[in-house]
């Protein structure tokens, strides 16, 4: 076309060469430039079809698998806390090492350099509480899946991680610790290592104890970063609630350790020791001893993973007596101002029946009866109440009902068939100095608890429910259970102050305080039988007596002794724990003598 | 003169027209479409880079807006030069492209001893702020070598050819030294196509392309970074978390996007999943992000840039820019399939950009002085410039 020129210069100077035409560039060369173009870009659009439309469903799936991660919920448990807010069982997050050693690899490394496992024991061994030799036996010769150490905290995880090590995984994991050790461990429980509950609370309330949390499935950039894209509601939620107590931990500690030092030496085979208040039957304390320590329960007989204030029954004595004056006072067949006459020993249809020392007390009224425990007396008391009368009042009582309670396993009381009770003169004569039937140490304060909130059936318990945060929780108020006079309790009661004053229960005498109390020192029934020279020693109190807020009950399975009764066995314990009582829930002493009753 | 006075006559002297080369109404249909194209192209490849970058460039940098803004400094310079080139009488560039390729050739031989080395390949020279890679940046005097040499290709010494040719096939070969397989692969498969369009015999170019498909194989078996991308480009499910990697990230990124798309700047796989997300795999992103209509608009779009690439060859005067314009369109349309073919998997996994999308000055300067030459030739070809008229030999 044009441009001849140009090339002809340079053509011509070469010498033996023919001149060669110019040669246009060919428009279907350029064409068949442009169709290779056009071709491959036709291709692509093939591959795109195939990859975005045909395969799409595949990919995406395979993109989305790889995106989503689907986060198992840890289980974790919420705390329990005493009435104060006081940490009684706590999760806290530990961590598993996981070891991988054919991805060891520094951080600074060639990617594709791997290190030796001695290498990466030698820097954990800084952190850990292990030698290099047992971490590299540990280790083995496995590529990967290695569980190296267990139970780490959340510093030394901390640590680990900073190493940047790869090929090391820090799984993080709930543990539950109970910060107040053995105190608690007979209401709470504990969780065995595969974190299912074996006892107490942690069991019977497992429900309200897990956490719910969700599985959640989030999608995430390859960092780990969360997307908001399909997130259902809720699944970062996390609640802060707390299980809280009615219990208190000090009082509780220094209930254990009373319990502890007079069943020590007494050699007795347990006890227990429980603080309620009377007007809502909230448990102050439930101490019990002997107990375990629900972080290392595997050291300890699973035979003390029950508590036996609840579970067991036993035959209350004379503790049980003053109950019975309420009820004869209830159905009006004794007098308050009435007297009896103790001849030391009767005879009810060919069974003798003696007072505990088989000395006569003569004429005396019903304060000297509880003063003395006189067996005779408290016959002589109830042989006015009819028979099936008297056995609905103990029905009514609930002696043979579970008792209303979240303690867990609480049992019912046992007490004889109505037919039975009715038919056989003895077996009203032994109930009314309180034995023959049988009930737990629970219901007993229940029941005393009745006598001191001037009648009213409260419902023993020891948890006030979940509550978030740091907040406390009021105190329940009192049922409206009314079963007896206030009239009829408030004269047993101080009937139970003079015990205080001047019988059995003088030991917690306490100048300044009107305390209300019973001794008790039980024959033991095993398997029907009186087991001979062993003895229940118990105790009751209710304070103040001129307005009750407290009841005490201290009681002491088979110690050993002549002089073991309740007096010298439980009275002791119950004097320390109402030390601490009135101290810790700031009674004010008593200053009016000439005050009423109230309530 | 004749022309002179018809253009002063149509002339509106508006500022801006009288900074253009050519008044706008003179400029073929072509040039204005190929100059459309072009802005359009360099403005939705930096909000593609955008969206691609974004993720990464907030985690690493602190910044989202790091490479944008990068980029954008880039794209000025890129257009400044842009607008040089196509203000710029062929002649010149071609004059001086041989001396050009011959530096070029020296500072790609320069990183194999200098380079700095990323990803165990050597292709850049730290000159203090910048990062220069002469593979790249040597693209386009290769055409207007290539140009030169094949333009007349019966009519030159068989010395001249030898000489140029060697040139040539040491550039390729250094750049396939740095390792840079995919350059080298396009540098040579441009010549080719070049050569083709200037009519050498067919049978040479048979020859050439059997030599050169010898030459790619024997790079393949001798480098084992290489074997294992051929590899795993074979079958990337086979080890998924290693060569298979990259393409399996990019695959899922492409399939995830199926007929719509997930939308402008939701993409996932962006998300750290995708590896070199602003450059390599770029158009993964692209595509789950505007699916299979995004990829087709694309592709259709390419098509469009090569077929108006063709009408400005053919429309060209001269052998040398008809060849320069067909190889402005070859480089650009080549490098875009290459890149996307890799990332669909049609093709090796290897690192070559996009134009005028990835992230880089380098590509971006490179890419827009081949568009800016295109665009000269088409104007050229108006044979109004002076640039048309026979001139004193050279």
């Amino acid at each position: 076309m044009s441009l001849p020129k140009n090339h002809r210069s340079r053509v011509t100077g070469r010498k033996k060469r023919r001149v060669i035409p110019f040669e246009p560039v060919y428009p279907c060369r350029l064409k068949s430039v442009f169709a290779i173009l056009f071709l491959g870009l036709f291709t692509l659009m093939g591959r795109m079809a195939w990859l975005q439309i045909l395969q799409a469903p595949t990919l995406q799936a395979r993109a989305r698998a790889s995106q989503t991660q689907k986060t198992q919920p840890l289980g974790t448990r919420r705390s329990i806390v005493d009435r104060r807010g006081r940490l009684i069982a706590i999760d806290e997050e530990r961590f598993r090492l996981w070891a991988h050693p054919r991805y060891f690899n520094f951080p600074g490394d060639n990617p594709a350099f791997i290190r030796e496992p001695v290498e990466v024991a030698r820097k954990l061994s800084k952190i850990l509480d292990f030698s290099i030799d047992e971490l590299v036996a540990r280790l083995g010769d496995r590529p990967s899946g290695v569980k190296l150490v267990e139970g780490l905290d959340a510093q030394i995880a901390l640590d680990i991680k900073q190493l940047g090590i790869s090929g090391l995984d820090l799984e993080p994991y709930p543990q539950r610790i109970y910060p107040q050790g053995a105190l608690f461990a007979n209401v709470v429980g504990f969780l065995n290592q595969e974190r299912v509950p074996q006892a107490g609370l942690e069991q019977s309330l497992n429900d309200q104890l897990i956490r719910k949390e969700k599985a959640r499935i989030l999608r995430r950039g390859a960092d780990g970063t969360p997307l908001p894209d399909d997130l259902p509601l809720g699944v970062f939620d996390r609640d802060n609630l707390r299980l809280h107590l009615t219990m208190d931990a000090r009082l509780q500690e220094l209930s254990v350790k009373a319990l502890a030092t007079e069943v020590r030496k007494w050699d007795a085979k347990k006890g227990v020791a429980i603080v309620m208040d009377v007007t809502n039957g909230e448990l102050l304390a439930l101490a019990s001893t002997p107990t375990y320590d629900p972080n290392r329960y595997w050291k300890f007989s699973p035979a003390l993973f029950r508590e036996w204030s609840v579970q067991d029954l036993f035959e209350p004595g004379s503790t049980f007596k003053p109950i019975n004056l309420a009820l004869a006072l209830q159905e009006g067949v004794i007098n308050p101002l009435g007297q009896v006459e103790d001849t030391g020993s009767l005879n009810i249809g060919g069974w003798s029946i003696y007072n505990h020392n088989r000395l006569a007390n003569g004429v005396i009224d019903f304060s000297k009866v509880l003063q003395v425990s006189s067996n005779v007396g408290m016959v002589k008391a109830m042989r006015n109440l009819k028979p099936s009368s008297y056995w609905d009042w103990l029905h009514r009582l609930g002696v043979d009902v579970r008792p209303d309670t979240d303690l867990p396993g609480a049992v019912p009381g046992q007490l004889k068939s109505k037919e039975e009770f009715v038919s056989k003169p003895i077996e009203l004569a032994t109930a009314s100095y309180g034995q023959g039937f049988s009930l737990t140490p629970l219901k007993l304060a229940q029941l005393h608890a009745l006598i001191a909130n001037g009648g009213h059936l409260v419902k023993p318990h020891i948890t006030r429910g979940l509550f978030a945060g740091d907040e406390l929780i009021p105190a329940s108020t009192a049922g409206d259970y009314r079963l007896l006079r206030t009239e009829v309790t408030q004269t047993v009661l101080n009937w139970m102050e003079s015990v205080v004053e001047q019988g059995s229960g003088v030991g917690v005498y306490t100048p300044g305080y009107r305390i209300a109390g019973k001794t008790g020192t039980a024959q033991k029934a095993v398997n029907g039988r009186y087991k001979p020279g062993a003895k229940i020693c118990s105790f009751v109190a209710n304070l103040p007596a001129d307005n009750p807020k407290y009841v005490v009950l201290v009681v002491v399975d088979e110690p050993k002794g002549d002089h073991a009764y309740g007096s010298t066995v439980a009275v002791p314990v119950a004097k320390k724990i109402i030390d601490g009582l009135l101290v810790l829930q700031k009674i004010p002493p008593h200053r009016n003598e000439t005050q009423a009753s109230a309530s | 003169m004749r022309d002179w006075e018809f253009v002063t006559q149509v002339k509106k002297p508006a500022f801006w027209q009288r900074l253009l080369p050519l008044p706008w109404e003179l400029w073929p249909t072509e040039a204005r479409l190929l100059l459309t194209l072009i802005g359009f192209w360099s403005i939705a490849g930096l909000v593609i880079l955008g969206s691609a970058s974004w993720w990464v460039a907030s985690r690493e940098m602190g910044d989202g807006a790091y490479y944008i803004k990068r980029q954008l400094i880039w794209l000025t310079a890129s257009w400044t030069l842009f607008y040089l080139v196509i203000s710029t009488h062929l002649k010149n560039w071609l004059r001086i492209a041989g001396p050009i390729v011959l530096l070029g050739g020296f500072l790609v031989g320069a990183t194999l001893l200098i380079g700095s080395t990323v990803n165990g390949a050597s292709r850049w020279l730290i000159l203090g702020p910048l990062q220069i890679q002469p593979s790249e940046l040597i693209k386009p005097f290769v055409i207007l070598q290539a140009a030169n040499l094949f333009a007349h290709w019966k009519r030159i010494t068989s010395d001249q050819r030898i000489f140029w040719l060697g040139i040539f096939l040491t550039l390729i070969l250094l750049i396939l030294k740095q390792p840079n397989l995919s350059t080298a692969a396009l540098t040579g498969i441009l010549l080719w196509l070049i050569a083709l369009g200037a009519g050498v015999r067919l049978s040479s170019l048979l020859i050439t392309a059997i030599t050169g498909g010898l030459l790619g194989a024997a790079s393949i078996l001798i480098n084992e970074y290489q074997r294992l991308r051929v590899i795993s480009f074979l079958d990337p499910w086979q080890d998924p978390q290693g060569n298979g990697y990259q393409l399996i990230q990019s695959l899922l990124a492409i399939g995830s996007g199926g007929w719509f798309g997930e939308g402008f700047g939701l993409s996932t796989q962006k998300l750290q999943y995708l590896p070199i997300q602003s450059t390599d795999f770029i158009y993964a992103v692209f595509a789950e992000e505007f699916g299979f209509i995004g990829s087709l608009l694309v592709l259709i779009f390419l098509m469009l840039f090569s077929f108006l690439g063709l009408r400005v060859a053919l429309r060209c005067k001269g052998n040398q820019s008809k060849l320069v314009a067909i190889g402005c369109t070859t480089l650009l349309v080549g490098q875009s399939f290459l890149n996307i073919g890799v990332a669909s998997g049609v093709m090796p996994t290897t690192g070559l950009p996009l134009p005028m999308v990835s992230y880089g000055g380098n590509s971006l300067l490179s890419s827009l002085v081949t568009a800016g030459l295109l665009i000269r030739c088409s104007l050229e070809s108006t044979g109004v410039l002076e640039g048309v008229r026979p001139h004193k030999v050279t």
